[in-house]
């Protein structure tokens, strides 16, 4: 009995001891470079993206693909095998985060992403099976300015949404001369409400909550929007704050003017951050998938966001569904939603721009939800916002109404959420909420398309020495085929291809068969030896039939925009 | 501004001037006298600011895509800041082979530079005014005019893959017979959905399939199988038509041939919004185009009732400054029916409100009036025919066919019209096609916004209590804002700043005020009232992003 106890005792220590069992698929690291329970300012995702790159300096490249307004770098993690080939050869995955400015966490999802597929490459086949064969394009903020504003000064929840160009937003002919007030220094721009016996406005069901009157109610406050002056003397407060451009209505995508788009900018892509990103993606047509993180409110958004679904081909719309439902699984309480039907209309957005003009898959997450919806009517209401602060924040994220004497409006009284919660997961759930998105970001990587050579055999043609049969069954493992519809559509992309060289042999004809149980069919090419056959739907397979004269060795290339390039050679052997 | 005097002037002063130009056809040099290439271009407009430094200077707007600096010309006074004046932007040529427009726009800085001496209605006018000029906005492409072999190039060249196989620009056009020229091409084919035209056996016109007519042949240009893919000059040179590539209305290049891959994808595009954005001043575009045969706009819009009679009256000075020979034309009216899209004069004023006008230097062939014909004909085949009997008449301009043994196709005929005609006018009309828009663009320059201060009374109201009343005038034609700038939240309002003696203070009305939309000749009145110290004056100060700035120094005690 003690034997045996001493026994169990020593294979418990012995288990205490020993390395952590790295085959847990469980997304706990066993190697941790970075760590996740805080938010980084721009200098910290700097040198966090620095130590992953000296960490990793064989699977990693760090550059900058253009730099913003105020001059800050727009980083770019790039994650890949070069022993396996080089990047353009492979199927590319576009991800970025923080295009909004005051929309963080963003970035610390693309972290944690890049941080796992370096991290786990040694242990997880399935992510090393992705690093080797893809490669992943990691820019985790694309509005850097936008960032370090709203980490480093007075914001509300919502602004330093734009990047830092001065707007003329009330267009009275200055620039920015009107923007909030941190009146009382408290590092908050909360609300600001005053008494009024004709106020609209009262006190709700939790003395925190303001309601609006119902049209015969009497009210006690008038609400005097956010805290701040009338700086320039104009009778309006805080009409015209820092920017004014929202990057993300700034695309070439049905992108609309300023009158009927707010945040549109001068024209597309007049802002170096946007233009910076579709020149990346312009110059890297690898690129087959595209995901940006943005916040809040739980939802997998997926273009078109300024039309219904009338120019979204089937075959695109399935392949969209079937990702977006296993996002659903993937994060719960996240909702796939076609942007413009479910949600509402934007106009010059990345999503449509990567799908409707650069003709990938491209999804928006708007990440995380405050609060539970603790009654279960399908909404969650300002009064289970206020309770979840209670329970979980002990009531520090809101600040309660107190009294201020503002030098233009009087005694008023200011109050109001703080900046970091209502949209941005509080650090004790960041990295649930980054394992999980980096997880449907990997889900979505390993659909994209993905050719192979599967075989390659050579049959010299009775009676002629000097003339074979070369015969290629090409495959596309992923489930996208290696164009979109869309790209096919709207003539974007480039016809798979499929090259024959050999020193001393030269292709005469060639033949093709996109079901391979079937005989090829002869085809109309002048260049037998470079056939642009069109594309290749996902899981499966075609057959290409040369007829080849010559003799030693011819190579094989297939070589597929979207899909990477595969080769294979072989003897001619009569 | 004294306008008649102007207008005497200018009537006068072309026609002493009309000299300039004047050459004889040239048959056998195949580019025009009168026309200039890049490089003699610039060399004219050096000298022109050497005459008059104080008055002409150039700026560069942006590079092509050919690495050509994009000028831009300035007429105006600069003892003044010309940001500050009512301005007026002149856009040559955007289409590179409508080389006419680049001429007129070098011709109006000419008259300008050789009237000053002569006339101090243009001294007064380079005062008040800015005269934007931007001869080549597209110059790479308009270089290839003068290069052999001559083509007409509208296009950009920027590299663009246009059959999607992984190169760029693989299978341009070619000058097969060495001509120096790059011409239409007549390939047989039954299959061509072309016959030869019943009355003019050089022109061609669609078979009448539903008749049962076959078609004998189809036109190509002038090329060969560069990239042995077995088509025919499928991916030629460029690029971007830069009047499709601006942001309002933009619709992508799978539906609009040369929209390019976004809009103001291009550097010359590029280079004009932002120049346009920057210059907010500027109240009036007139934009050039040779043989242009109908509006340049989407067309989707509608246009407010305001603007609507202000293009009417342009329309109406348009055809007075062309003395006759232009139609009246309608901005907006599409004759073809189908609308452009992206183009510049939708993003100056759909897009910005800015008062555009299309100016067409060479319509249609001069002294032939259409005879009421074969109904059946296309209107585009009678214009062929009437180009082909002007120029047979004048002994150039059309290449008869003539067989060529192609490398791959056998037989085929090379032949047409040549650079150089149907979009450019030959030498010896080049002078009296862009007479008419050098008129109207010193014209133009006259209808801007103007605005004025006035001082219209002082009432002592009690004490040393004063009322001002002072009056915004707006002296010009154009209004201080288009209707359409209010639309698109375009329209930084005309403010005015009051500053006041010292120890004087305002009893009402605001020490900002910001005032309305003032239109042509019209004004509005404002007061305010003012406890006076007695000690200093009242200064007023109106600034209109259009119109100008005008000030105003009141003294109470004087009264106005």
């Amino acid at each position: 009995m003690k034997k045996h106890s001493i026994l169990l005792s020593l294979t418990f220590l012995i288990l205490l001891l020993s390395p952590r069992a790295s085959v847990s698929d469980s997304g706990d690291p066993p190697k941790r470079i970075l760590r996740f329970d805080h938010y980084y300012d721009y200098d910290g995702l700097r040198k966090a993206l620095i130590k992953l790159n000296s960490n990793y300096p064989a699977t990693t490249r760090l550059k900058s693909i253009g730099k913003s307004y105020e001059g800050r770098d727009i980083w770019m993690l790039t994650i890949r095998n070069p022993k396996t080939g080089p990047d353009d050869e492979k199927a590319a995955f576009y991800v970025d985060g923080n295009t909004h400015g005051n929309e963080i966490q963003g970035a610390e999802i693309c972290l944690y992403l890049a941080h796992f597929l370096l991290t786990r490459y040694d242990d997880l086949d399935w992510v090393k099976k992705l690093v080797d064969e893809q490669v992943f394009y990691i820019a985790p903020t694309v509005n850097p300015d936008g960032r370090e504003a709203f980490m480093k000064e007075p914001n509300t929840p919502h602004s330093s949404r734009s990047n830092r160009r001065p707007y003329d937003n009330d267009n009275d002919g200055d620039e920015d001369e009107d923007g909030y007030d941190d009146l009382d220094a408290d590092g908050q721009i909360l609300q600001m409400r005053k008494k009024d016996p004709n106020g609209r406005w009262k006190v709700g069901a939790d003395p925190r909550i303001m309601e609006r009157c119902k049209a015969d109610e009497v009210g006690q406050y008038t609400m005097l929007g956010w805290e701040g002056l009338d700086n320039d003397g104009d009778g309006r407060f805080n009409e015209d704050p820092v920017g004014g451009v929202d990057l993300n209505r700034n695309f070439p995508s049905n992108w609309r003017p300023r009158h009927q788009q707010w945040g549109a900018g001068d024209y597309p892509l007049s802002e170096p951050e946007t233009f910076a990103t579709v020149k990346f993606l312009e110059a890297h047509r690898n690129v087959a998938a595209i995901q940006s993180f943005h916040n809040a409110g739980n939802m997998i958004l997926r273009p078109p966001g300024s039309e219904d679904d009338r120019n979204v081909p089937r075959a695109d719309l399935r392949m969209y569904d079937a990702l977006g439902r296993r996002g659903e699984r993937m994060l719960p309480g996240y909702r796939y939603l076609q942007t413009f039907k479910d949600l509402y209309a934007v106009r010059g957005a990345f999503l449509d721009w990567g799908y409707m003009r650069y003709g990938v898959y491209s999804f928006s997450n708007e990440i995380w939800s405050m609060a539970q919806d603790y009654n279960k009517d399908g909404r969650v209401d300002n009064l289970e916002r206020l309770r979840w602060n209670d329970d979980m924040l002990k009531g520090k994220g809101f600040v309660k109404w107190r009294a201020f004497d503002h030098p233009q409006l009087g005694k008023i009284e200011l109050g109001g959420w703080t900046k970091m919660t209502p949209r941005i997961p509080p650090t004790w759930q960041l990295e649930e909420v980054c394992y999980r998105n980096a997880r449907f970001v990997l889900y979505h990587a390993s659909t994209m398309p993905r050719v192979r050579i599967k075989s390659l055999t050579s049959k010299a043609v009775p009676g002629d020495n000097d003339l074979f049969r070369v015969t290629a069954i090409v495959e596309n493992e992923g489930f996208m085929a290696t164009a979109t519809k869309i790209a096919q559509k709207i003539q974007v992309s480039q016809s798979d291809r499929a090259n024959l060289s050999g020193a001393s042999a030269k292709a005469v004809a060639v033949a093709l068969s996109r079901d391979v149980t079937k005989e090829a069919m002869l085809q109309k090419e002048p260049r037998p030896w470079r056939f642009d056959f069109g594309h290749i739907p996902g899981q499966s397979r075609i057959k290409v039939v040369w007829l080849v004269k010559g003799k030693g060795t011819v190579k094989v290339r297939i070589r597929s925009e979207k899909g990477g390039t595969a080769r294979r050679s072989i003897k001619l052997t009569p | 501004m004294p306008r008649s005097t102007l207008l005497f002037f200018l009537s006068v002063g072309l026609g002493l001037c009309s000299n300039v130009y004047a050459q004889g056809p040239e048959v056998r040099l195949k580019v025009p006298k009168g026309y200039h290439d890049y490089d003699s271009l610039s060399k004219r407009i050096d000298k022109l600011i050497k005459a008059r430094p104080k008055i002409l200077s150039r700026q560069i707007i942006g590079k092509s895509r050919g690495g050509r600096p994009i000028e831009a010309l300035l007429l105006s006074d600069r003892e003044v800041d010309p940001g500050l004046k009512p301005a007026l932007l002149v856009v040559g040529n955007m289409a590179g082979d409508e080389a006419a427009g680049g001429e007129a726009v070098l011709k109006i800085a000419e008259f300008v530079v050789a009237a000053l001496d002569k006339e101090p209605a243009f001294k007064a006018l380079m005062v008040k005014r800015a005269i934007w000029l931007i001869p080549r906005p597209n110059p790479d492409a308009t270089e290839l005019l003068f290069k052999a072999p001559l083509r007409q190039q509208r296009w950009t060249i920027a590299p663009f893959d246009k059959d999607r196989d992984g190169d760029k620009d693989e299978d341009p056009t070619d000058d097969l017979d060495g001509d120096g020229w790059i011409l239409p091409m007549k390939v047989p084919d039954n299959n061509g959905l072309l016959v030869l035209d019943r009355a003019n056996q050089s022109l061609s016109r669609p078979a009448e399939t539903k008749n049962g007519e076959l078609g004998r042949f189809r036109l190509l240009l002038e090329g060969k199988d560069n990239d042995k893919d077995g088509k025919i000059n499928e991916d030629g040179l460029g690029g971007t038509d830069i009047d499709r590539n601006f942001p309002i209305h933009w619709r992508p290049a799978h539906l609009v041939p040369g929209a390019g891959s976004r809009p103001l994808s291009d550097p010359e595009s590029k280079a004009l919004a932002d120049f346009l954005l920057k210059r907010k001043n500027i109240g009036l575009i007139i934009h050039l185009h040779s043989n242009q045969h109908g509006a340049l706009t989407a067309g989707k819009d509608k246009i407010p009732k305001d603007d609507r009679s202000l293009y009417d009256a342009l329309g109406k000075l348009y055809q007075e400054s062309s003395k006759g020979t232009a139609k009246p034309l309608d901005a907006f009216h599409v004759p073809s029916g189908k609308p452009s899209s992206g183009t510049f004069q939708d993003f100056a004023y759909h897009g910005l409100g800015v008062i555009t006008w299309p100016a067409r230097i060479w319509q249609r062939a001069p002294e032939i009036i259409s005879k009421p014909s074969d109904k059946k004909v296309s209107s585009e085949l009678k214009r062929e025919r009437q180009w082909y009997r002007f120029f047979k008449k004048k002994g150039f301009g059309y290449r008869d066919w003539k067989p060529f043994k192609h490398p791959s196709l056998g037989k085929v005929e090379i032949g047409g019209f040549t650079p150089f005609t149907v979009k450019t006018p030959p030498s010896d009309m080049l002078n009296a096609a862009i007479s008419p828009v050098v008129r109207f663009v010193l014209n133009g320059a006259t209808l801007l916004p103007e605005i004025e201060l006035k001082g219209k009374k002082v009432s002592r109201l009690s004490g040393n209590v004063y009322k001002l009343t002072f009056e915004v005038k707006n002296r010009g034609f154009l209004p201080t804002q288009s209707s359409r700038a209010a639309e698109v939240k375009r329209n930084t309002p005309t403010v005015l700043v009051v500053s006041l003696g010292s120890g004087d203070k305002l009893v009402m009305g605001k020490s900002r005020i910001v005032l309305p939309q003032i239109k042509g000749g019209k004004s509005v009145e404002r007061s305010l009232i003012i406890a006076s110290s007695g000690k200093g004056s009242v200064y007023l100060v109106v600034r209109s992003e259009k119109g100008g700035t005008a000030t105003l120094k009141v003294n109470l005690g004087k009264g106005v």
